[in-house]
Formats: structure tokens, sequence, C-alpha cells
């Protein structure tokens, strides 16, 4: 049989493309070490990679997305600056819905490894997920090539506040100046440029401070904790409670008080542990394994065999017991707050009495109001000044722009003018600026409309 | 690795041959004529310019840019789409395993009527052929001063933006063939310099995202391989020959493939063309597109007359001794040309 007669005789349709994955299949760096990258960090390379930055493709891919797959159409899931928030690496919907939504979008299944997913149900949202973007830069400066350089999910969790390998605290600016700010249009969102200024945050000897040992230790037991195959399996509910009962057997006797004041924390904290009326928060978790010398992961698994408790502290003081004022002398010291030129918060001179607002104001109701009527004066002044100020650059650029025959937007002035010396893109600015705007134009008109005048009088007088 | 897989016509269509021709003779004429236009035959001459593209696509075979030529209507789209099947099914396993990965993507030149070839164009056809969303949207990387920014978007992606986009997509889609059809759109209304610069961007394109460039057109192609001494050392030239009258194993080939044609015409009574064999393949240069575009023709004819055929419909469905005449000179001269420039063949010099 010759290769001829072998040909197959195709009378079907050419074959199409099997439907590829709309977004890159990009792996995120670290999975399954404490150098796991996260969710945030991923979907910024993500956008990188597309040539897109995180807001269109958030926009224009993963918002239609989200709405097909829940039908939630205003939502904090769905916004194009969702990524940017704290609960984006965190365990509750926002991470969940997102995962999802970019494991179909990417075919990459096992991007919930770069959030705290895992741990959904076992410890509280409350106070898990830092509120600013952290990072350690000598950690980006011990990377070869910027392929490698993500930022951690270690970094995200509020309670890690030092870096293990180098023993400092991380760090939440480059230390650029507010004059080297870029127009938030031109930013460059990756995990190791500084989105104000865009320069590398990767430092080889940062002057960042030196962490304690108590910072250093956490560090470590977190990395050690998202090292382990504990981190990446469900662990049960109840796991708490077992370890606390089993620990304060073994370790104080039978007492919840004990373990209450070796962890810093009120008894009847404790005691809702135990009895899974409590969901602790992660710190807590932290701190128990810190205090009893045992892996974070022991206590998800509930393994009581290693445990080495440290020293009891002494017990702290209560804040406040039988703290009475002396009227008098309250009102006296009230007065020369008074008298001072300075005006200073209700709650500042608390702080500097050493007691609350809320105590001022019953023991000495009077003066206290008459504090916080001359603060609110002051500032209501300054921020009338402040807005006059404002009212007079915006006005000058305006004036500028029209005469030159540019359309003034807020975009052009406040990059002629640099962000921080004009913010102009909070709502009230709006209409701020339509105000200025629609002021100048006025003025304008009617300066053009007295020279048409003028000129049709001066034409009017030459003519016979 | 499966490369093994392979698909036949059973396969995809499990109606018995008489099934299949029963429901082709009940589909409306319309249907019918796109059914036999969309009929492709796989003949020796197609196959191993396949091969050598196949061969082509491999990574690091040292060949930056193919060229696939051959006469006007000899089946060079018709080879492009049955190497992109060919490559889909040998990469069957990897792409059920990355949904992402891409290994062969087809697109056409585009001619835009501008004067100089838009890359624009062609720059947004590509990516949306490799799937890649929000091509209007494509941001540029700036580095001014160690300070990286996004270059403000003003109307749509830039041409700069957009080669990044396709670059970037190229890699991350790990495609192997990049199968640029009409690529004589490339050198039209084209001085030298300005071609060296088309063939340079191309080049860069290549080795930048690890990819193979076919550009498919007609004989006109050839006078890209004289540019410079490098692009010559890393292209190709493929060639897709005709069936040359007067060659006896190309006239028993050219009769097979009449024979297989004439086979799948939606008609009752199916015509005996094999005496037409010689003057159709005179009068069709040889090329099996024209011969096809012919009998489509004659199809037409034959269904206007209530499907009862007629020898002076495939007379008139013939094309003119002009246009056979100009299309015989042109492939003539291109023949010539590019004798002893072709790959895998002159490789008698080893021996």
């Amino acid at each position: 049989m010759n290769a001829f007669s072998q040909a197959v005789m195709s009378d079907f349709p050419p074959m199409s493309m099997p439907a590829r994955s709309i977004l890159y299949r990009l792996t995120p760096i670290g999975v399954g070490t404490a150098w796991r990258e996260s969710l945030d960090s991923y979907f910024c390379r993500l956008a990188d990679a597309h040539c897109l930055t995180p807001q269109q493709l958030a926009m224009g891919v993963v918002l239609p997305k989200i709405d097909s797959l829940t039908g939630i159409q205003k939502s904090i899931l769905r916004r194009n600056s969702t990524w940017q928030l704290s609960c984006f690496n965190g365990m509750g919907n926002v991470a969940s819905t997102w995962v999802k939504c970019l494991e179909i979008l990417t075919s990459y299944s096992g991007l919930s490894g770069s959030t705290l997913l895992s741990m959904n149900g076992c410890i509280s949202q409350v106070g898990l997920m830092a509120r600013q973007k952290r990072w350690c830069a000598e950690c980006f400066s011990m990377v070869n090539g910027a392929e490698g350089l993500h930022g951690r999910l270690i970094w995200e969790i509020q309670c890690v506040t030092a870096c293990r390998i180098h023993e400092t605290r991380l760090i939440s600016t480059c230390g650029c100046s507010p004059s080297e700010r870029q127009s938030k249009f031109r930013r460059k969102f990756l995990p190791h440029i500084c989105k104000f200024c865009g320069r590398t945050v990767a430092r080889e000897n940062s002057c960042s401070e030196r962490a304690t040992e108590r910072e250093i230790a956490v560090a470590r037991l977190v990395a050690r904790f998202l090292d382990s195959e504990t981190f990446d399996s469900r662990a049960n509910k109840d796991y708490l409670s077992k370890f606390i009962s089993g620990a304060k057997d073994q370790c104080a006797d039978g007492k919840a008080a004990w373990l209450a004041n070796i962890l810093e924390v009120n008894k009847s904290t404790v005691h809702g542990w135990m009895h899974g009326q409590n969901v602790a928060e992660f710190s807590h978790i932290v701190s128990i394994a810190y205090s009893l010398g045992c892996e974070i992961s022991d206590i998800f698994s509930a393994d009581l065999t290693e445990l080495r408790p440290l020293a009891v502290p002494p017990r702290r003081r209560q804040k406040g017991a039988g703290q009475r004022f002396d009227r008098s002398e309250l009102d006296r010291k009230l007065e020369d707050f008074l008298k001072q030129n300075e005006s200073l918060s209700v709650k500042k001179v608390a702080d500097l009495l050493g007691t609350s607002p809320r105590t001022l104001y019953i023991y000495s109701n009077e003066l206290t109001k008459k504090i916080s009527a001359r603060h609110r004066a002051v500032l209501h002044e300054r921020a009338t000044s402040s807005l006059m100020a404002k009212k007079n650059v915006l006005r000058a650029e305006v004036r500028a722009m029209l005469a030159k025959g540019v359309l003034p937007t807020r975009r052009r002035i406040t990059e002629r003018v640099g962000m921080d010396a004009l913010t102009l893109f909070r709502p009230q600015d709006k209409i701020l600026f339509k105000e200025v705007l629609s002021q100048e134009r006025m003025l304008q008109d009617a300066a053009k409309q007295k020279k048409k005048e003028n000129d049709k009088a001066s034409q009017n007088e030459k003519e016979p | 690795m499966n490369r093994a897989v392979s698909l036949s016509s059973s396969d995809i269509n499990p109606m018995s041959e008489s099934e299949r021709r029963q429901h082709l003779l009940s589909l409306p004429r319309r249907e019918k004529l796109a059914y036999f236009g969309g009929i492709r035959v796989k003949h020796p001459k197609i196959e191993r310019p396949l091969e050598d593209l196949v061969m082509t696509a491999q990574p690091n075979t040292g060949t930056d840019i193919a060229l696939l030529i051959g006469p006007t209507g000899a089946g060079k789209t018709t080879l492009a789409s049955a190497l992109r099947d060919r490559l889909i099914v040998e990469y069957q396993t990897e792409m059920q395993e990355d949904h992402s990965f891409m290994p062969i993507v087809l697109v056409e030149a585009p001619a835009s009527g501008e004067q100089s070839f838009s890359w624009r164009m062609f720059y947004t056809r590509l990516g949306i052929q490799l799937a890649e969303p929000l091509m209007d949207r494509k941001v540029r990387t700036l580095l001014d001063d160690g300070r990286m920014t996004v270059a403000p978007l003003t109307n749509g992606s830039t041409v700069a933006s957009l080669r990044g986009a396709v670059e970037n997509a190229l890699k991350h889609r790990k495609t192997l063939l990049v199968v640029v059809d009409e690529a004589v759109h490339l050198i039209r209304n084209c001085k030298d310099a300005r071609l060296s610069g088309h063939m340079d961007a191309l080049k860069s394109l290549s080795n930048i995202s690890g990819v193979t460039l076919a550009l498919v057109g007609s004989y006109d192609l050839y006078k890209l391989m004289n540019l410079t001494g490098q692009l010559t050392r890393r292209s190709t030239i493929v060639h897709l020959q005709r069936y040359i009258p007067g060659e006896a194993e190309d006239e028993i080939s050219f009769r097979k493939v009449l024979r297989t044609l004439q086979k799948r015409l939606p008609l009752e009574e199916i015509p005996e063309l094999e005496n037409f064999a010689l003057p159709l393949q005179h009068a069709c240069v040889g090329c099996v597109g024209i011969l096809k575009d012919t009998l489509s023709r004659a199809l037409a004819l034959t269904l206007r007359n209530e499907g009862h055929w007629k020898e002076e419909f495939l007379e008139r469905a013939l094309l003119s001794e002009a246009q056979v005449s100009s299309i015989l000179s042109e492939v003539l001269e291109g023949e010539h040309s590019i004798s002893g420039a072709l790959f895998s063949v002159n490789k008698r010099r080893l021996t």
C-alpha cells in the first residue's frame, strides 16, 4: 500500500483548537513552602504578564466572571481594587470567590495555597491580615532575576512583624519622599516595586530596625507552620478545645487561670476556647504556641506531646481599678489646658492626664465640653483655611490652563501640581473642582463678552 | 509524550460511507457546495512539505523563519490548516494537561489598504488568535531613571505595547509555530530597507519568544531570503510543488486526486471525469486547489440544473486561457528562481 492510497479523505471540517484558558497558567512561586506567594502578588504578576494593569485585568476579565459565578452585582467582591484589600489573601468570601474565579480563568488549581483559606472556620478573621503592605527589603535582594520576585503570604499576616532570616522588622515604605510620588494613573503594581515612586524596594543593607526575640520567634513559628503539611490540610473545628483542655491538665494542674495568665488573656476567654464558644484569633494561637513552646501545627492537630511552657510572668495589675480623682485638682488642670494657646482634643488631654475622655466628661463635664468646643472651632478654622488655599491653587491652575486653551481636568492639574500639593480624587474634590471650573468659565466668558463689546464700541466710534 | 495519537474520518464521524452519502444528497444546494468546498485531499505533494514544517516547528532546530512557497492554488492554506491539525493531534496530551498551551497559531497578514504594512493590525490579529484578552487596553512599562512606570493609555494600545503583549503571549502559551498566511502583504510596496526592517521585526519576535515563524505565500516571498546573510542562515524554504504535466508519476497522482474528488461530488449520478485528467491537469497548471475550485464551479452549475451533470459545465468552469498562461508564466519563473535553495533538496553534497 503506497503513501497515497493510505491518504485520508477528510470530508470533515478542519479541527478546531480545544478551548484554551483565558489567562496564562502562571504557577505561584514557593508553593507549599514558607516562602509561598500571596494571592495579590500572583494577581499583579499575572496582570503584568498580560501587559495590563491589575485594575484593567480585574475590570475587564475577572469581574465579569465573578458576576457570572455569583450573580452578585454590587459587593466588595467586585471592585477593581478588591485585590488591594487586606482580606484578599485571607480566608473569607472575597478570597474564596477570587481564588475560584482565577482558578477557572488560569486553569491552575491550587491557588488557595496562596491564601489562608485552609484555616477558614478554625480561627477568627479579626486582626488576621495586615492592613498595610509589608516586606523585607533584604529578602527581595536575595532573589536572582526579576522572575523569582514575589510578595510572600507570611508578610500579610498581622502578627508576623519580622523577617526570620534577617531578623529585622518588616517595612511598609521604601523611604521615598512625598515629592517623588507619581500620579496614580502611572503606578506600576509589582511585588518588588514601590507603588508610590516606582523604584525597586530590594535593598542589600536595609536600615530597618532589629526585631525583638519574640518577634523573630513568632516569625519562625509562622514560617514553620506555612512550611508544614498541616497548613494545606483543613483542621478540625474542635482542635482548640482539645488542645487547651489537655494543656491545662498537663501544665497547669487543671487551672484555667494559670493558662490565662501565661497567655495574657482573660480567664473567660480561655473558658470560651475550651468549650468551643469562642474562635481564637491567629495571634492567640501563635501566642499559645510561643508560650507553651510547641509548634502551631501541634495546636491544629491537638498534639500535646512536646509542650515546654515558659515561666509564669507576673500577673498584670488591672487598669483603672480603684482609680479616683480629686475634682478640684482635675478642674485646675483642665483650666490650665484651656489657658494654653495650643488647642488639644479631649482624647489628648485625657491621655496626658492618664485617664479616659469618658472619665473627664463624668468628673468635670463643663470644662471638658469647653475643651471639646474650642478644639472643634480650631479644627473648623483649619479646614476652612485649607479649603481656601486649595481653592486658590486650583483656581490659579484652572485659569492658567484656560488661558493656554487646554481643557482643565482633575488629572491634568494633579499631574502638574503634584499629588501632595493638591489631592483631587475624593468625591468632595470633584464638587469643588466643578465649582471652581464653572466660576472661572463664567469669568472668562464675561471677559470675552466685555472685550467684544469694547471692540464693537471702538469700531462704531471709528466709523463716520 | 504521546505522539502516536491519530484521527481518521471514521473516528470523528461514526456514520458509514453510504449513510454519509445519503445524508449529503439530502442536503440543500448551498450546503452541498459548502461541503465540497471544505473537502481537503491529502496527496503526495503535500506530505513532504508537511513533514518539513512539522520538523521546523520543533524547538532548537536552528530555524527562525520557514517560508512555505508554492504556486497559487497549490493548496498552501490547506497545508497550513493540515499542519495545525497535525500539531493539535501531536500535542493532545500536553494540551489536556496545560489548558493555556497553544502549539500553533494561524494568522493572516493583513492588507489594510494603508501604504505600508500595518503592524498594529498584525499584532492585534495575532493576539486575538492567541486568545489574549483586552488587546485594546495593553499598557507598556517604562523604565526611567530606575523608576518603573506605566505609559499612559490614551487612544488604545500602542504598537510597542501590542508587540510586548504578543511576545509575552507566545512565551506563556509556549507556542511552537506561528503560521502567517498571505505573507506577501509584508513585502508589498516595500523598498529593501523597509523590508529588512520588517524581517528584523519578525526575526526578533522569533528570537524573544522562541517560536518558529512560517510565512506562507507565493514565489515573491523568495526575495526575503536574500536580504541578509544572517536571515538566510536562520531561514528555510519549503516548496509546495504542483503536479507537472508530462511527468508520468505526477500524472498518475493527479489522476488519483481527480478520482478522489470525483467520488466526493454530492450528486446522484457521479460523472466520469478520469477521461479529462490530462486536459484538466494542463488547465489547472497541475495545482490541486485550482482543480477543486474548477470542480466546485462545475458542481454549482450542475446543481442549478437540478443535479444533471453535463460536460459543458466542466468546460465553462475552467479558467480562461489568458488566466492559465499568466499563472503558468508566474509559476515557471518562480520555480526557476528558487531551484537550488530548497529545504531537504540538494543534500547530495555530503555523499
